[in-house]
């Protein structure tokens, strides 16, 4: 009797540990998942200088792929103008410009080490050359 | 009939509500282009938020590309989009370019920023 009951406790301890382990392992995963995704995605602010300025040339795809993903969106725009001021080109295809925005940011998760300006440049090139 | 008065105020503050704000493609040309020099205030401010959001925060790269400069303060930028939104709303009238001018030469007084800062 006093065997079986603690077979039994030892049973129910057994599986209760068994389920405290899941458990434990799911959190540690999730845990270690969530730190992950939080040491990827910084503010912008991350990349300024001392001044608090961000050198728009230097920026590289890395560190535009590894915000988040408003401030990568913002920095998008605002390099859509920079560029198109720079060129002094005075005239925004606002759809053109969403869709590219969108590729230059899935062209720099696959090519962190490019600069940002370099990534906007391949863009234009395969616009102009009429590729898609 | 009380509430027929104020419904009908109402019906037609939404109908001018939604008249006043178009897409950012009513001013494009036919080819799909917007002339950023041409745009006015009433312009900026008759579309919807979201793009009038995203033509300042464009305004102020091409603003920043034209005068080559390469350096972004994000803080500043989103400050001067929203100050660019506010003042268009109260200068229909105002070419945005001249509205971008007129604010960031303000916002660079008030923080005592030199031209030489931002190359």
């Amino acid at each position: 009797m006093y065997n079986s009951n603690t077979t039994h406790r030892g049973e129910i301890f057994g599986a209760l540990g068994r389920m405290d382990l899941r458990v434990a392992l799911l959190a540690a995963a999730t845990l270690i998942a969530s730190a992950s995704a939080s040491k990827a995605q910084v503010e912008l602010k991350t990349y300024a200088d001392a001044k608090g300025y961000l050198n728009v040339r230097a920026l590289t795809c890395a560190q535009l792929a590894n915000t988040y993903q408003e401030d990568a969106d913002f920095l998008g725009v605002w390099y859509s103008g920079w560029w198109n001021g720079h060129l002094k080109r005075h005239s925004i295809n606002v759809d053109r410009t969403k869709q590219g925005i969108h590729e230059v940011i899935v062209y720099c998760k696959a090519h962190p080490d490019v600069k940002v300006i370099n990534a906007v440049d391949a863009y234009v090139k395969k616009v102009q050359s009429g590729g898609q | 009939m009380k509430f027929a008065i104020p419904l009908c105020a109402m019906t037609m503050l939404g109908a001018s509500v939604a008249q006043a704000q178009v897409e950012l493609k009513t001013y494009e040309d036919a080819s799909g282009n917007l002339d950023v020099q041409k745009l006015t205030c009433a312009q900026l401010a008759g579309t919807f938020q979201e793009d009038a959001d995203f033509l300042t925060v464009w305004y102020s790269g091409w603003y920043n590309g034209l005068a080559n400069y390469s350096k972004l303060k994000v803080d500043r930028a989103k400050e001067m989009e929203h100050r660019v939104i506010v003042y268009c709303k109260a200068h229909p009238d105002v070419k945005v370019i001249k509205a971008m001018d007129i604010n960031i030469k303000q916002m660079r007084k008030e923080a005592g920023i030199k031209v030489e800062d931002e190359k």
